[in-house]
This record gives C-alpha cells, sequence and structure tokens, in this order.
C-alpha cells in the first residue's frame, strides 16, 4: 500500500479547512440569528405578559379611583383598602401593592411607560428594547382599557 | 486493520445528535403553541363572561325576578350565570365563561354587583350633578365661572389657581363627597331614543354635528321638551344657539365639549365627562347639568332653570338596572 504524498495532505487539509471554514460562518451567522431573534421574542412575551396583567387588574377600576395617570398609575379597585401602583424603576416594570410593600417586577428591559385617560378609557403604552449581542430589539405596545368600574 | 466500519459509526453519531436537536426543537414549538393556545381560551372565556353579564343586566332589566341564565352557548365556548337576589334592590352576579362547551379547558369568573338606582329626591333641583369631580379653572385671563344653583359631586370640587374662593363662583347650595351623587342613575334610555326618534331629535354616531333644536320646548304649551340624543361626543363650538334636553352617549361613555359664544336653553344629561371652556367669551347655559365629571373652564354663566328641570322631571323617565361594581374573580395578581 502506497502512502499520500505530503501533497495531497496539504491539498487535503487546505479543502477541509475551506469547507470546516464555510461550515462555520453559516452557522455562525444563524446561531447570530437565532439568538437575536429568540431574544426579541422573549421580550414581546415578556411586554404582553404585563400588559395582560395590567389590563386585567385596571380594567375593574374607574377614573374617580385613579389618582395618578402619567409615568406611574396609582389606582384602586372596589374592595381593596389600599392603592396599587404601578412604575419603572432601574428599567424593569413594578407593581407595587400595598404601598410600600410588596414590589412585583412585571416585566424587564423597560425603557418608556405611559397611562392616560380619557372619556372612562385607559389607554397604557410600553416600550422595551435590549440588545443581544450587539443587535438591537425593540418592541412598543398600546392597548386600551375601558374601565369597567365607571 | 479494516477501517470500512469508521462512516457506519460516524453517522450514526450524527444521527443521534440531529435526533437530539429536532426534538428539543419540535418539543419547544409544542410548548410554545400550548402557551398560546391557553391564553387564547383564557381570554374567549373572559368575553364570554362578559357576555353572561351583559345578558344578566339585559334580563334583569326585563325581569327582575331572574335568578340565573343556565348554560348558554355562544360560538365553541359558552357562560353560564347565577343571580342572587340580595333583597334590598340590588342583585350579586356571577358569570362563568368557559370553552370549549363540553369538557371546558378554560373558564373565566366575573362578578357583578347590580341595583335599580331610583331618581334621589334632589335630582331635579341641581344646576351640577356630578358623579365624580368638579374641576373649575380660572381662565387664561382669571375668568371665573358664574354658577346659580345647587351643586352636588359624588367627589370633590378643586379649582385652579386653588386658592379660589368657591362660593364666589357658585351661588346655592354645595355638596362634595356625597354618597347620594356616587352614582349616577342611568335613565332608560330605550324610552329616550325612542321618544327623541319620535321627534326627529336622534343623532346616531355618523351625524353628530347635524342641527340641534333651537328652543328647549318641543311644544311649549303641553310643556314637551325636545329631547335629544347622540350616540357619540357632543361638540357645541362657535356662534350657537340650541335648546332641548340632551343625552350624550348613554349606555357608552362619551365627551360633551362646549367652547365658544355658545347659548344652551336646557339641559344635559352624560354619564361621561362635560369639558365647558369659556375662555373669555360669552357662554351660557341655562338649565342644569348630569354628568360623570365636569370642567368648567372661564368665563361661563351656568345657571339652574326650574321650568326646565320640572318639564324633565315631568316626562316620567324611569331608570334601569345598572351594574354597580365589576370584578373579574381570576385577577393576575394578589390583592392581599
Amino acid at each position: 500500500m502506497r502512502a499520500f504524498t505530503i501533497i495531497e495532505i496539504l491539498i487535503a487539509f487546505f479543502i477541509l479547512s475551506l469547507i470546516a471554514g464555510s461550515i462555520f460562518a453559516v452557522t455562525n451567522i444563524s446561531i447570530l440569528s437565532w439568538d437575536s431573534n429568540r431574544g426579541g421574542l422573549e421580550l414581546v412575551q415578556e411586554v404582553r405578559q404585563a400588559m395582560d396583567g395590567m389590563t386585567r387588574e385596571t380594567r375593574q377600576s374607574k377614573t374617580s379611583l385613579i389618582t395618578r395617570a402619567d409615568t406611574m398609575l396609582n389606582f384602586s379597585i372596589p374592595d381593596i383598602a389600599s392603592p396599587i401602583s404601578y412604575y419603572i424603576q432601574d428599567n424593569q416594570l413594578i407593581r407595587e401593592y400595598p404601598p410600600g410593600g410588596t414590589k412585583q417586577v412585571l416585566a424587564n428591559n423597560i425603557n418608556n411607560l405611559n397611562f392616560s385617560i380619557n372619556s372612562g378609557v385607559l389607554q397604557i403604552h410600553i416600550q422595551a428594547n435590549k440588545t443581544i449581542r450587539n443587535i438591537p430589539q425593540a418592541f412598543s405596545l398600546m392597548e386600551e382599557v375601558k374601565l369597567r368600574n365607571e | 486493520m479494516n477501517k470500512r466500519g469508521v462512516a457506519l459509526i460516524l453517522i450514526s453519531i450524527l444521527l443521534v445528535v440531529l435526533t437530539i436537536f429536532s426534538t428539543a426543537l419540535i418539543s419547544a414549538s409544542f410548548s410554545e403553541n400550548a402557551f398560546a393556545i391557553r391564553y387564547l381560551e383564557s381570554t374567549q372565556a373572559f368575553w364570554l363572561a362578559e357576555a353572561g353579564i351583559e345578558q344578566a343586566l339585559d334580563g334583569l332589566r326585563a325581569d327582575s325576578n331572574l335568578t340565573a341564565i343556565n348554560e348558554t352557548m355562544l360560538g365553541k365556548g359558552g357562560y353560564d350565570v347565577t343571580i342572587v337576589d340580595n333583597l334590598d334592590g340590588s342583585y350579586t352576579v356571577n358569570s362563568t365563561g368557559f370553552i370549549p362547551f363540553d369538557a371546558p379547558r378554560a373558564s373565566r369568573v366575573i362578578q357583578a354587583e347590580m341595583d335599580l338606582t331610583m331618581i334621589p329626591n334632589n335630582f331635579y333641583d341641581t344646576v351640577i350633578w356630578s358623579e365624580s369631580d368638579i374641576n373649575i379653572k380660572g381662565g387664561g385671563r382669571g375668568n371665573w365661572a358664574s354658577v346659580t344653583g345647587n351643586v352636588i359631586s359624588g367627589g370633590t370640587i378643586y379649582t385652579k389657581p386653588a386658592n379660589a374662593t368657591i362660593t364666589n363662583i357658585i351661588t346655592g347650595n354645595i355638596s362634595t363627597n356625597d354618597s347620594t351623587a356616587d352614582s349616577l342613575p342611568l335613565l332608560d334610555f330605550a324610552q329616550l331614543r325612542y321618544i327623541s326618534k319620535n321627534q326627529n331629535n336622534y343623532h346616531d354616531s355618523g351625524n353628530l354635528t347635524g342641527s340641534f333644536p333651537g328652543s328647549f320646548w318641543y311644544n311649549q304649551s303641553a310643556k314637551i321638551p325636545n329631547i335629544v340624543f347622540l350616540e357619540g361626543d357632543l361638540v357645541l363650538s362657535g356662534n350657537v344657539n340650541v335648546g332641548g334636553f340632551f343625552i350624550v352617549g348613554g349606555d357608552s361613555i362619551y365627551t360633551t365639549t362646549i367652547t365658544g359664544t355658545v347659548g344652551i336653553d336646557g339641559c344635559i344629561y352624560t354619564p361621561g365627562e362635560i369639558l365647558v371652556k369659556g375662555g373669555g367669551t360669552n357662554l351660557n347655559i341655562d338649565g342644569g347639568i348630569w354628568a360623570g365629571s365636569v370642567l368648567l373652564d372661564g368665563s361661563i354663566t351656568l345657571s339652574y332653570n326650574q321650568t326646565y328641570a320640572q318639564a324633565v322631571n315631568d316626562s316620567n323617565i324611569s331608570t334601569i338596572v345598572q351594574i354597580a361594581s365589576w370584578k373579574d374573580l381570576n385577577n393576575t395578581y394578589k390583592l392581599y
């Protein structure tokens, strides 16, 4: 049996490295895209979940039970003695109940939160963003809640 | 050494790796899908429960002895309602929405207190009846409103600047945080719609800017007022003079905005907000207002007119069962 010549081995290694290099490049781009898309979806899910919880709770309020609605929301609902608050702290969306009591993080990576009331309808606006492997991901969600105790 | 079996081993390893990878992907997508379906069905169950509440409200308006609405199918799901008569004119209604109809996977429960709020004795004796706060602003030139008549509010009267003397603005009895005004009695809107249609004074949501009557009276000798029903926002601005008993929105919440040199001979009733912005101009309301909340900004003359109030009272408009409090029994967060 004849052995391989050094040239044959070198050519074989060269071809192998070309194939391996291109596979690595494609895989790397795929992983990057996978990670950033997945991160973006997680951001969307987190914001949607927080919005769903807030709309469900605020729906039980009414205009006269809302004492502040701008970057922060202070409101009460019937049969509950103390008010509930939603606000941003260190880019986290916080629900505080009762005042000075339990602080629950509803979502992370929040950079803007706004509330406004018009004719018995509460408008909630959330903006979130985060950077995953140098790719910025942003998501903005607005919902209108009809206050059922109006 | 025989190396011909290596390819089989390598391919087997590759297949195992690929199988693990694809199984993980498929299981992730299945769990995401299950999560999405759970969320969808919970939302559908919520709106089915809302349908149950609305049907119970409608049912109690027709029959005050209604005790339940049996399982009712709606779309792929259904709702089931129980009604407890508290024997004090109020009812506790529990509505459960569920989906699918047979063997439900998701359900949501809404509890509502419903009552028949009668028209209080002093309802037609006031120039302003506000369910919640009344805000009075001095306007750009410090022109204040001039209110003559009794004012009653379920909330507070605020002035801006805050140090204004309310008794200089309002001449009459003032009652704030008044529990009788805490809930605006809902009038029988079906009856009011019917009368206003017969008088050609009905405005649906596509015709809110149409012409309004110029006088309060539909028939002055018979003391019948014009009943003007709007299924949307009422906007009066510029140089207009209108009259009648205006009902804005009825069952739905809409806003009334009055600006400029407007003259109103009559009364306005709305569960929504009334914004009156006089600025420096001549804005005159002779009658009274019943509203969810009120803002008076600038120079406005608002006077109680007993003849008009009496004519509305004599129209024998009844009230209907309304929702006094509404609760989602599946609140997402802890409330204790």
